[in-house]
Order: C-alpha cells, then structure tokens, then sequence
C-alpha cells in the first residue's frame, strides 16, 4: 500500500513538473524564427548575452528597489517581466548552443588534426550546459529567476567558452584550407 | 578612401556628434531616442545633414551608428532605479505634459524604434522590459497618496 502511494506522489509530481516545463516552453515562445527565415546580419543572434546583462537579469537589486515603493501591483508586474525575460534568455542560450554544436560537428568531421581530450571537454560543457538550462527552466518556473543569479551566471560563462571553443576550431580549420 | 583613413575620419566624426549634439541633451534616454531618429524606418540607414557635411554621408552614418548602439547599451546596463529617473528626466523634459507622453509611451511603446539594428536580442528585450516597468514606476509615482485615516 505504501509503495503504491509512493509510486502515485512520484507520478503526480512528474506530471507538474511536465506541466511547468510546458508552461515555460510557452511562455518563452518568443524566440526568433531560425532556418533562414531571417536576414544574414540576424548572425548576432548567436553571440551570447554579455554576463553584465545577464546579471541584470537575475539580480536582486532591482527587485528591492522595486519592493520598497510598496505597491502590489508593480511587484507582480516586475516579476512577470523578469520571469519572461529570464525564461527567454535561458532558451535562446540553449538554442543558440545547439546550433554551435551542429556547427562544431560540421567543421570536425572536415578536421584532420581533432584532438580527442579537447573534443571530450567540450561535448561536457554542453552537456553540463544544457542541463543547467534544464534546472534554470524548471526552477524560474517554480520560484522566478531572483534566486539563481549564480547558476545563471555559471551557465553564461560555460556558454562563452563552448563559443570561443568553436571560433578557435573555426580558425584552424581555415587555416589548414 | 583606405580602411584607416575611413576608421580615422569615423572617430573624428563620433567625437563631432558626442561634442556638438549629444552633450547638450538633457539625459541618455533622450539621446539615445534622438539617435534612433537619424535613422531611416525604411532602409535602417542613419542620416545627419551636418555631420554628412563636415565629414561625408558614409563616415557619418557609421558614426551615428556606434553612437547609437553605444548609448543604447549604457541605457540598457542601467539599474531601474537609474532608468526610472531618466524617464522622469525625459518626460518632464518634453513640451507636451508628461502624463500625455507617458500615456502615448504605454499605449505605442514608441521607444521600440530606439533598438539598434544589430544588438543581442536578450539586451534589447531587457531594455524593453526595463523601459516598460520604469513607465509603470512613473505612473505610480504621479498617482496621489491615499488620505491620512
């Protein structure tokens, strides 16, 4: 009896948290149309958010600053705002290292000289990337995105190095053209 | 034109139009609007008679061009706290009354068009957002204080 209540609390909280994934997912549907539905110059979209930025987003200063004009109706309002902007960002984050990887595996498979310890390094930063974004997703959900400028930031920082990790690949690709 | 003499001539002009125009404008805010309105809707190109001018159409649409999107990142670093004072500076600025402006401002969010073409789009959401919630801190600052019990 007990396993099966168990068994059925598992259950329901795997269908919530299926249910925040969703909402999230939705929420953050604002993401730009990609396969060559935008202009050439939309490439910057690729260049990861500056950490300052990214901060900025997470940060609570701006928040407290808010709180203390008292008002009920401002406090949902900026968390609303923070919550959409936070879960777009983590998207966008994901997306856009999915597509350097795509990008990667391109330019390895024509690379002659790959050294495999490098190769490893990377496939765990992204792998470590995209479950940060995973965690991010879920919690902004749950708890709005004020608590998780650390993790925010660690996830900016591994993205910055799987895209200098691809720019360096890039070069020495063309360089040996 | 060789590469450094254009790089030389672009900096020249940059620093004409931080000199001349931008240093006389009350806050970011309002440059940050001014420069977005040197620049064409249609073709995204900049345009300023003067500065085309003194330098040429070409040097000074690239000026304008890093003038814009330097001025919109510094505005989009901005604390809330700092961009709801540049708001207010910015409306009570204006030669319309500033609850008319902001009115417009929440209704058509004309401040859209003060993006730079070619920034990351989650800065510009930020902004955006930010613009959005320091009009509401306005508004709720013009809003009068319940009376005393």
């Amino acid at each position: 009896m007990m396993g099966v209540s168990i068994a059925f609390v598992i259950s329901m909280l795997l269908l919530y948290l299926l249910g925040v994934w969703r909402r999230a997912t939705v929420t953050a549907r604002e993401l730009p149309p990609g396969g060559g539905l935008l202009p050439d110059s939309a490439q910057f979209a690729l260049e990861s958010c500056p950490a300052e930025y990214v901060s900025k987003i997470f940060s609570r200063d701006d928040w407290k600053f808010v709180a203390a004009m008292k008002s009920p109706a401002l406090e949902r309002f900026f968390r609303a705002e923070r919550k959409s902007l936070a879960l777009l960002w983590v998207q966008q984050t994901s997306a856009d290292i999915q597509k350097i990887m795509r990008q990667h595996a391109e330019l390895s498979r024509r690379s002659e000289d790959l050294d495999f310890v490098t190769e490893m390094k990377l496939f765990s930063r992204y792998a470590e990337l995209r479950m940060i974004c995973g965690i991010l997703v879920l919690s902004i959900e749950l708890a709005g995105p004020l608590w998780l400028r650390g993790l925010a930031l660690h996830a900016s920082k591994l993205s910055q190095r799987i895209e200098q990790a691809q720019e360096t690949l890039d070069a020495a690709v063309e360089e040996a053209r | 034109m060789s590469a450094t003499i254009k790089i030389i001539a672009v900096q020249d002009a940059y620093d004409d139009i931080l000199q001349r125009t931008l240093a006389r404008i009350s806050c970011d805010l309002a440059r940050l609007v001014y420069l977005a309105s040197t620049r064409d809707y249609n073709t995204g190109n900049y345009h300023h008679d003067g500065l085309a001018a003194r330098f040429n159409a070409d040097v000074a649409r690239k000026a304008l061009e890093i003038a814009h999107r330097q001025v919109f990142y510094r505005v989009s670093a901005y604390s809330l706290e700092e961009l709801s004072e540049e708001v207010e500076i910015y409306l009570k600025s204006s030669r319309e009354s500033p609850l008319e402006v902001l009115r417009a401002w929440q209704n058509l969010e004309p401040y859209r068009i003060a993006v730079p073409m070619e920034v990351n789009p989650t800065v510009a959401r930020l902004f955006l957002s930010n613009i959005r919630l320091a009009l509401a801190i306005f508004r709720h600052r013009q809003q009068p204080l319940p009376p005393r019990p």
